[in-house]
């Protein structure tokens, strides 16, 4: 293990107030967006960034970790790097240490082993390092994935060298429980209970946790700061507070500049666009819903000649939020007892398709045969098909 | 449907002309070219319009049917409904579509029937389109086949006879747009959307591995980066050291320089005052003295001093003279005898002395001369003596000596003569000798010649002609010789003159004898014996005359010389001289004159010297007078020069010692201010436009160390320096140039993952497609499946009807066909027991399946009492009589309970119809 000093004096602390933030995978794409609301999401990421780094000043925190996946080596811009650089330079007074996780491994032809960075920030390089700072009477722990997958547990019977001053680690995993495996360094509970640490910040997971505690070790997934798809909705931030020796009081603290939503909305019986945007309208009641990014799941039933083009929806609801996703999940309304009678090619058509629908466990297949169904009744009209 | 009444206004070639129709069979006879056509398009058009789409005129309806006269085409078409409502279309057309007039009124009310469409009352009322129209009611010859059209009203209709509501699906036309619509997606032209896409994801993903592998491309030039400007911070480290030393190299010097200043300062001190001593020391009235006064004073003493050593030497000279004028004095005593004579006596002594040596001389030359005279005449009698006994006989004179010569020319002419005469007269013999041997010859030439000129006449009588020539060749020589003859004979008259010449001279030798005998006496006179003697006898003989005179000549001269010569008085002067000279020099006791003359120029040469030296004594005199004078004014002069100066009580010999101490100040002082200059000159160098403050201040609290003076020198540094500098420039590019390399490739292209992202949104939208493509390939097969279950229901029913109507119309023939969903037809041949394919059976067979068809078709899509009116237009033609007969009969049939218009054009239908009740038959 590593152990390197930083700065001088003796004098004990009772706590040290620390920030925690995690995965703000810096240029990996934001692939369910246009380009142009891509590249907005890449600043909004930035933007968010430099909150988190004017938070830390303004509330004063000693120690600032970043739990990994801080940005994707594999596509990380120079102007990003320097971007981050110039952000740490901000803080210089303020400690900041980076645990690399899958996306942004420490190696070789890392960034991180790349470029010089500030003298405030520390990046641990592979197995667990050790910083003691005697003037905050704090010992950081932390340790880094050395390539994008870490299959053993870096916190594998680790302890803390000294119980008597406060111990935190950062470290970028997945929680596993039992003998669970993961690609993401599976850190067994266990692991955390007998780690003697004060706090165990983590990253990995994209969704804020909450705190947990293990004997007197707390832990916890601070979540990224800003969404990055339909998965990861929601409120997004980070965790700022203090901790002390067997002890702490972190909050969660959304930083997010724009949050992903994916609603359902149930337009049975709507025979119309109109009452299909007042629906959704009536449906969002988030706050700031122009700025957030939305995905509508159209459900229900609908009459069989009432076709719904997604992207004229979105065409018209684009104006009214950052990004809106429309999915069209309705069924047509069938009127079974007119059709089972009817021996017509229509009423054979429909009876054959329901009872495929029906027969079909697997859900995709299932929505597949639903369209197929939509498109066979509009071609028995005798309309044109669109598809775009 | 019936329709009752026609009215055509204008209509192709019909004209005012009305129709009318009975309900069951009508049968419209007309020739070619009557209008059946024409009436039968007039119908469709009341029921849907012209069409103008197609060019030529026959396709083209509106064209076709429109009168040339440009009047617009009308007509009336009054039709019954299934209700029995009866109704009038009216209807005008102009050339274009827009021009079309057209209405549908109740033919009670005359109200329009809003329920029916004007432009095409053939819809709402019979219930389909056009092309269904001629593909069904409309059968015409040799066109009744059915070809699956667009809008597939039949299989339409067909697939819909069960439905309630729904009449208006249509299985091929659901199957044909779902195929279309997968066609643009994807087809095999690969033109469709999803191909597209595809297309492009693969384009995208090359894109993405060339971003990333640029990536990976920046990361391997960063690290380069990240070494260079490691190797950057070393040399600048570098430059950092090299800069301290060079300026504490540079300090060091400063602060010698400094150094040297201050000395120069202090020595410039010390001189400037060394200089103001020297100054005040050349002081004179208030005005310091300068090379140039110094000069004035020296000339003044040098010229001072010049006359003080002229003064000496005058001094000096004077005291000479004095002696040299006492020893002139004893001198002049001593030669006092010489006073006496003065320069009279001594020019007389001198010229009688020489007059005294010239009279001696003349007394012996008179001495010697008679002496000489006595010789001369001895030798003159010695030479007569001789002369005479050369002319022994008499005096030889100048007659004689001529006739001498005279005698002897004209004996040498006779004896030429004689000689001359005798030679020539031998000659002249012999010549006449040879000429008469010559003239001998030539006889006996000119006798061959004249035998010759015979033998040829004789020949030329006896022999041959020819031979005359020989006779003129012989006659010819004859001739020749006779020439040379003649020439010879006058030769020979002359040589015989000349000989008898010759013989007259014998005259001449008596004359010769003569002449020698005179000769030889004058020869003998001389003592001579031939004539060259005689002549040497006679130049000695001139000779020696001529000696004898000049003998007798000079003794003559002498002789007068004696007789001038006073011997005597030359005695007497001689005697006179002698005594004067002895006289004086008795008197002054000389010995010789030469002893006088010397004595005497000796004293008067002496009493010149004396002359000289008094003047010279005077002269000097004068001189040391003058000099005084002048030496006691530059005396006064100096001194006054001087007044002033620090120098007091000088003599003035001490002058030249003051003059070399000032001159020596002078230059002194000279001397510190050129040294003052250069030191100046030294510290200005040294100071270089600087000020020795500023240098003080720039020097601060510099202390130079022990070390300073092993610290390399400025070029050494600099060099080093400049290596170094070198070496970083070189980095600095390095760096430059991977750095922009970098921004090269990040420019180059889109980012990974902006790639990526569209990569994403292409796959998305392709699995977007693709789920589309499953769901009308589920649904197109659904609907196969469908219309299968429909098709076993009206399949079987439609082959079954049509089955009837052709085992009719061929009288049992064929009854077993299978009509597929494009209306393909397969009948079974009844000999063979085989289903074959349409074509394979005859013409007529052709024509009257697909009759059937129709007529299956109508019923099946028709309700039995919604059945409209049928119209066929010579549909029989390829029928034979039996068939036709059969047809009819059937037709007949039908239009018991449906209007049939059948148009014809041949007498064998309305014939065999004739035979049937009702028929109504209308001829055009």
């Amino acid at each position: 293990m590593k152990f390197y000093f930083i700065g001088e004096g003796t004098t004990g602390m009772e706590s040290i107030k620390i920030l925690h933030c995690a995965d703000m995978h810096f240029d990996t794409p934001f692939t369910e967006l246009p380009h142009i609301q891509a590249e907005k999401r890449k600043e909004d990421l930035k933007e968010t960034f430099s909150r988190i780094i004017e938070l830390a000043k303004k509330e004063d925190v000693s120690l600032l970790f970043i739990s990994g996946d801080l940005f994707d080596n594999e596509r990380i811009r120079k102007t990003t790097v320097e971007y981050l650089m110039r952000k740490f330079q901000e803080i210089s007074l303020i400690h900041v240490f980076i645990s690399p996780g899958n996306h942004d491994p420490y190696h070789n032809r890392s960034f991180y082993n790349i470029v010089s960075w500030p003298e405030n920030v520390h990046v641990f390089q592979g197995g667990i390092e050790k910083i003691f700072i005697p003037q905050k009477n704090v010992c950081i722990y932390g340790a880094a994935f050395s390539q994008s997958h870490q299959k053993t547990s870096l916190l594998k019977n680790f302890h803390v060298d000294d119980e008597n001053v406060i111990n935190i680690m950062a470290l970028h995993g997945d929680v596993v429980s039992g003998e669970q495996e993961s690609n993401y360094n599976p850190i067994a509970i266990e692991d955390i209970r007998n780690s003697g640490l004060d706090y165990l910040a983590l990253g990995h997971v994209h969704s804020y946790s909450g705190i947990f505690k293990e004997e007197n070790t707390y832990w916890s997934y601070s979540g990224n700061p800003e969404g990055r798809g339909f998965d990861e909705v929601g409120s997004k931030g980070i965790l700022i507070g203090e901790v002390g020796k067997g002890w702490c009081n972190l909050e969660f603290r959304e930083v997010c500049k724009r949050k992903y939503f994916d609603k359902e909305v149930d337009i049975s019986g709507i025979r119309t666009y109109e009452e299909i945007i007042d629906t959704i309208h009536e449906e969002v009641t988030e706050q700031h819903a122009n700025e957030n990014l939305y995905k509508i799941r159209l459900t229900g039933e609908i009459q069989e000649d009432f076709h719904i083009y997604p992207e004229i929806l979105e065409e018209k609801l684009k104006n009214d939020f950052f990004f809106i996703k429309i999915v069209d999940y309705t069924q047509i309304q069938i009127d079974y007892e007119s059709l089972s009678d009817v021996f017509s090619l229509k009423g054979i058509f429909v009876k054959e398709m329901m009872q495929r629908i029906q027969r079909e466990e697997e859900i995709t297949e299932k929505e597949i045969l639903e369209e197929a169904l939509k498109i066979g009744l509009q071609a028995l009209e005798g309309g044109e098909i669109h598809i775009e | 449907m019936i329709i009752k009444e026609l009215y055509i206004g204008r209509f192709g070639k019909l004209q005012d002309i009305s129709f009318r129709f009975k309900n069951g069979l009508n049968v419209i006879y007309g020739e070619n070219e009557a209008g059946k056509t024409t009436l039968q398009a007039f119908i469709k058009a009341m029921l849907y319009g012209l069409n103008a789409r197609k060019k030529s005129i026959r396709d083209n309806e509106r064209k076709r049917y429109l009168p040339w006269s440009g009047e617009r085409a009308s007509g009336t078409l009054t039709f019954e409904d299934s209700l029995g409502t009866v109704y009038l279309i009216k209807k005008g057309f102009g050339s274009k579509k827009a021009e079309d007039e057209q209405t549908v009124i109740h033919s009670i009310t005359g109200k329009e029937a809003e329920h029916i469409d004007f432009e095409k009352p053939g819809m709402t009322v019979l219930g389909i389109g056009e092309e269904s129209f001629e593909k069904t009611i409309c059968i015409k010859q040799l066109s009744s086949q059915i070809i699956q059209d667009k809008e597939d009203e039949i299989m339409q209709r067909l697939t819909n006879l069960h439905q309630s509501g729904d009449e208006d699906t249509s299985y091929n036309k659901a199957i044909r747009v779902l195929e279309d619509v997968k066609r643009k997606l994807e087809n095999k032209r690969c033109t469709g959307k999803l191909d597209k896409l595809k297309e492009h994801r693969e384009i995208l993903k090359e894109e993405s591995r060339q971003a990333f592998q640029r990536h990976e491309e920046i990361i391997e030039s960063e690290i380069l980066l990240k070494e260079l400007y490691k190797q950057k911070s070393v040399l600048l480290q570098k430059i950092e050291e090299l800069e301290n030393k060079k300026e504490r190299i540079r300090k060091y010097k400063l602060y010698q320089e400094y150094k040297k200043l201050i000395e120069c300062r202090e020595k410039i001190n010390f001189l400037t005052e060394k200089k103001e001593e020297l100054r005040q020391f050349l002081m004179l009235n208030g005005e310091e003295i300068e090379a140039s006064f110094l000069s004035d004073l020296e000339e003044k003493y040098s010229s001072w001093n010049q006359f003080k050593i002229e003064q000496d030497k005058t001094e000096f000279r004077k005291k000479q003279l004095e002696e040299e004028i006492k020893e002139n004095q004893v001198k002049l005593e001593e030669l006092a005898v010489f006073e006496n004579f003065g320069e009279q006596e001594t020019l007389k002594l001198i010229s009688y002395i020489n007059e005294n040596k010239m009279l001696r001389e003349k007394i012996v030359e008179i001495q010697e001369r008679e002496k000489e005279i006595e010789e001369l005449e001895g030798q003159l009698l010695e030479e007569e003596k001789r002369f005479r006994e050369i002319s022994v006989t008499k005096e030889v004179d100048k007659d004689f000596e001529a006739s001498v010569y005279q005698a002897r020319e004209k004996l040498k002419e006779l004896q030429y003569r004689q000689s001359d005469g005798s030679s020539q007269k031998k000659s002249m013999l012999l010549k006449k000798e040879i000429l008469d041997n010559q003239a001998k010859g030539l006889s006996i030439k000119m006798g061959i010649g004249l035998l010759i000129a015979l033998g040829g006449i004789v020949g030329g009588l006896m022999l041959n002609p020819i031979l005359y020539g020989l006779c003129i060749l012989g006659l010819l020589c004859c001739l020749l010789v006779f020439r040379q003859k003649r020439g010879l004979a006058e030769e020979i008259k002359k040589t015989n003159e000349s000989i008898k010449k010759c013989e007259d001279d014998v005259l001449l030798e008596k004359e010769i004898k003569e002449l020698t005998s005179f000769l030889h006496q004058a020869y003998n006179a001389l003592g001579a014996s031939d004539f060259e003697e005689f002549k040497k006898k006679l130049e000695e003989y001139r000779k020696k005359e001529s000696q004898l005179n000049v003998f007798r000549t000079k003794i003559e001269a002498k002789r007068w010389q004696l007789e001038n010569n006073e011997y005597e008085d030359l005695q007497q002067r001689l005697f006179e001289q002698e005594l004067y000279v002895n006289k004086i020099l008795e008197s002054c006791a000389c010995k010789t004159p030469e002893e006088f003359l010397k004595g005497q120029e000796n004293y008067r040469n002496n009493v010149l010297q004396k002359n000289n030296l008094e003047k010279e004594k005077n002269k000097l005199n004068v001189k040391q007078e003058s000099d005084q004078k002048n030496m006691r004014e530059l005396e006064k002069n100096i001194y006054e020069y001087l007044y002033g100066l620090n120098i007091q009580n000088v003599s003035i010999d001490t002058l030249k010692e003051i003059i070399e101490e000032l001159s020596e100040k002078i230059n002194q002082k000279k001397e510190t201010e050129k040294e003052i200059d250069s030191i100046k000159n030294i510290y200005y160098t040294v100071l270089k436009n600087r000020d020795q403050e500023t240098i003080k201040k720039e020097l601060g609290d510099f202390i130079p160390e022990e070390t300073d003076k092993m610290l390399e020198d400025e070029k050494t540094v600099d060099s080093f320096f400049q290596e170094i500098h070198q070496q970083l420039f070189a980095i600095q590019e390095q760096i430059a140039d991977v750095s922009h390399d970098i921004q090269k490739k990040e420019e180059s292209g889109r980012n990974v993952d902006q790639v990526e992202e569209e990569l994403s949104q292409v796959s998305e939208k392709i699995r977007y497609y693709e789920r589309k493509i499953r769901a009308i390939d589920v649904t197109l097969q659904c609907l196969k499946e469908a219309f299968q279950e429909i098709q076993k229901d009206f399949g079987p029913k439609l082959n079954k009807k049509v089955g009837n109507i052709l085992e009719q119309i061929t009288e049992g023939k064929y009854e077993d066909l299978k009509i597929s969903e494009d209306y393909q037809v397969r009948v079974t041949d009844p000999i063979e027991k085989e289903m074959r394919e349409i074509d394979y059976f005859s013409n007529g067979t052709w024509d009257q399946i697909y009759f059937a068809l129709r007529l299956g078709i109508i019923q099946m899509i028709f309700e039995e009492d919604k059945k409209p009116f049928l119209l066929l237009d010579d549909a029989f033609v390829q029928y034979d009589d039996n068939r036709l007969e059969a047809a009819l009969d059937y037709l007949y049939e039908y239009s018991k309970e449906n209007q049939v218009l059948l148009f014809t054009c041949q007498q064998r239908e309305s014939n065999q119809l004739k035979e049937y009740e009702n028929i109504n038959f209308i001829s055009i």
